[in-house]
């Protein structure tokens, strides 16, 4: 595999040094001209590879799984549950009118919300779950 | 519901802690049922979950395999599967369970699972990506949908019936234009529509399979089992998982996430007219080095050269499949090529890996780009839409580099 990987270098690298151009960042990272021969250098994939476990890091859930406390609290934890868990619902940021289109859709869709409710639940999901800018994590 | 499904459901229900008030609301049975699921009291964060998997939401599952665990092979594995689901995980009567071909053709038909799986079998390497894979990287106003980062995506060896011999053994009728693929997933509760998708018949009579294995292992319930579609070179909306019947028809399916979900809805223009998603757009993923790490490099042994920082990831471009991928160093001013390693299958994306002769210590940012046999390169930036849908924006790493002692 070393081979194929050198071959495929020494066959498409540039010889032209990236060093010449101005950029600052590109001054310390020059591609290279010769065809790799270090065996440490090349791990390429595997074809069928399915490497063993050593200490496989665990799951990462970045988003909350509850819904935040609040007067609309249990109108979300009624209305959406059913259907999905909150985290669906924790990692969005979005405005008054995205909140009342998910809001149609989902109601549409047979969620148990209450037209006393539903002005409710969209100025709780825009307070917890507004336009902050979103990250994904 | 089956048992499984409502099992799972009800841990999910109590680990999400709902209010009194809440569970007023829910159906008496279903109240019945939590009560007896009996959450821990004061339980603790939930840090269950598949390893090296990103879960951005455990019901339904929506699961994003880690740039480190998808950068180890060039087929990934089932465990590290990326998982986009729907509705819930369906787990079928297998001895009842029949694949039908019905609708505009000659001889209909109905499958046992057994005689499915005595069909001439095929194998495909395919690469499937989500749709919504690059989401949460796209710069939009409002979220929509679930925040994917960049590995909802992986490649895998599948292996099933050719839909294309199939159909000709029903016998097409030539009227017949779309093909419909039925599935058995359904919502917990009444009212959400059904994953319902359908596909043109040149493509289906192309290269699409009805996969009854994932790398060599009977699919599994998340990926679809006991069969699904796998439509190479579309994204993964299209490849519907549970299949149960192939229905042919002289136009598309007007499911909810045929007609409305899935259309590449920008800014300012007519919905009406918003184009379909489906071809997988051209795209590479940088997997070595990772974003924000440093690497130690080993001095060479001639010490008169610089240590090289090795590179690395995957490029894929849909049906066109990709021709070129370049790296910068440089901000994306300068562009050199790397080279493709390994297999090489039609539907499946390319290991592609170069180096860097390097200056520690330095830190650097590090930017892949790739070019479709058609011509098409990754754009800087992908162009908004809506449902942040196809995120092809060139990925950019950066990392520190030191001189290891």
């Amino acid at each position: 595999m070393t081979i194929a990987v050198a071959t495929a270098l020494g066959a498409t690298a540039p010889a032209k040094p990236a060093a010449k151009t101005a950029a600052p960042v590109s001054k310390s990272a020059a591609p290279s001209k010769a065809p790799a021969k270090s065996p440490a250098a090349a791990k390429p994939a595997a074809k069928t590879a399915a490497p063993a476990d050593t200490t496989p890091a665990p799951a990462r859930k970045p988003y909350a799984n509850v819904f935040a406390d609040g007067p609309g609290r249990p109108i979300a934890d009624g209305a959406c549950l059913l259907c999905h868990s909150p985290m669906l619902v924790t990692q969005q940021a979005k405005d008054s009118a995205a909140w009342e289109k998910t809001l149609t859709q989902m109601i549409g869709w047979g969620s148990p919300v209450t037209t006393a409710q539903r002005d409710t639940l969209r100025r709780y999901l825009l307070g917890h779950y507004g336009t902050h800018p979103p990250t994904v994590k | 519901m089956s048992r499984m499904d409502r099992r799972s459901f009800l841990r999910a229900v109590a680990r999400a802690g709902l209010s009194a008030a809440a569970l007023a609301s829910f159906p008496p049975a279903l109240r019945a049922a939590l009560a007896a699921a009996k959450p821990a009291a004061g339980a603790a964060p939930d840090t269950s979950g598949p390893p090296e998997m990103i879960v951005r939401n455990d019901r339904p599952e929506h699961w994003e395999t880690t740039l480190e665990a998808l950068g180890r092979s060039w087929i990934t594995r089932n465990d590290r599967f990326f998982v986009r689901s729907h509705l819930s995980v369906p787990t079928p009567d297998l001895d009842a369970w029949r694949l039908e071909v019905s609708g505009l053709v000659h001889s209909p038909l109905s499958l046992t699972l057994a005689q499915a799986r005595a069909l001439p079998l095929e194998t495909d390497a395919v690469t499937l990506e989500c749709a919504g894979n690059g989401r949460g990287l796209m710069k939009l106003p409002s979220t929509a949908g679930t925040q994917w980062g960049r590995g909802a995506v992986g490649n895998a060896s599948w292996t099933g019936v050719r839909l294309a011999r199939l159909l000709e053994r029903a016998g097409v009728a030539p009227e017949a234009k779309h093909v419909w693929f039925e599935a058995l997933d359904q919502a917990t509760f009444p009212g959400p529509p059904p994953f319902l998708r359908s596909i043109p018949i040149e493509k289906a009579m192309d290269d699409v399979l009805l996969a009854l294995a994932m790398n060599d292992e009977r699919l599994s319930p998340l990926h679809g089992a006991p069969l699904r579609a796998i439509v190479p070179g579309w994204y993964g909306m299209a490849s519907t998982k549970w299949v149960t019947r192939v229905r042919l028809e002289d136009h598309p399916s007007d499911s909810f996430f045929m007609a409305k979900g899935y259309h590449y809805v920008y800014p300012g223009e007519d919905p009406a007219a918003a184009p379909p998603v489906e071809t997988m757009r051209v795209k590479s993923v940088i997997t070595r080095p990772i974003d924000g790490s440093e690497v130690q490099l080993a001095p060479r042994t001639d010490n008169k050269k610089k240590p090289r920082l090795r590179v690395q990831g995957f490029a894929w471009a849909g049906p066109a499949g990709v021709r070129l991928v370049e790296v910068s160093s440089d901000g994306g001013k300068s562009w050199f090529p790397a080279g493709f390693m390994g297999d090489m299958a039609k539907g499946a994306w390319r290991a592609w890996a170069t180096e860097f002769e390097v200056t520690p210590p330095a830190r650097f940012a590090l930017m892949a780009r790739a070019t479709g046999n058609d011509g098409d390169v990754q754009p800087l930036e992908a162009r908004p839409n809506g449902s942040g849908y196809a995120n092809n924006s060139i990925h950019k790493v950066t990392v520190r580099v030191r001189l290891a002692t």
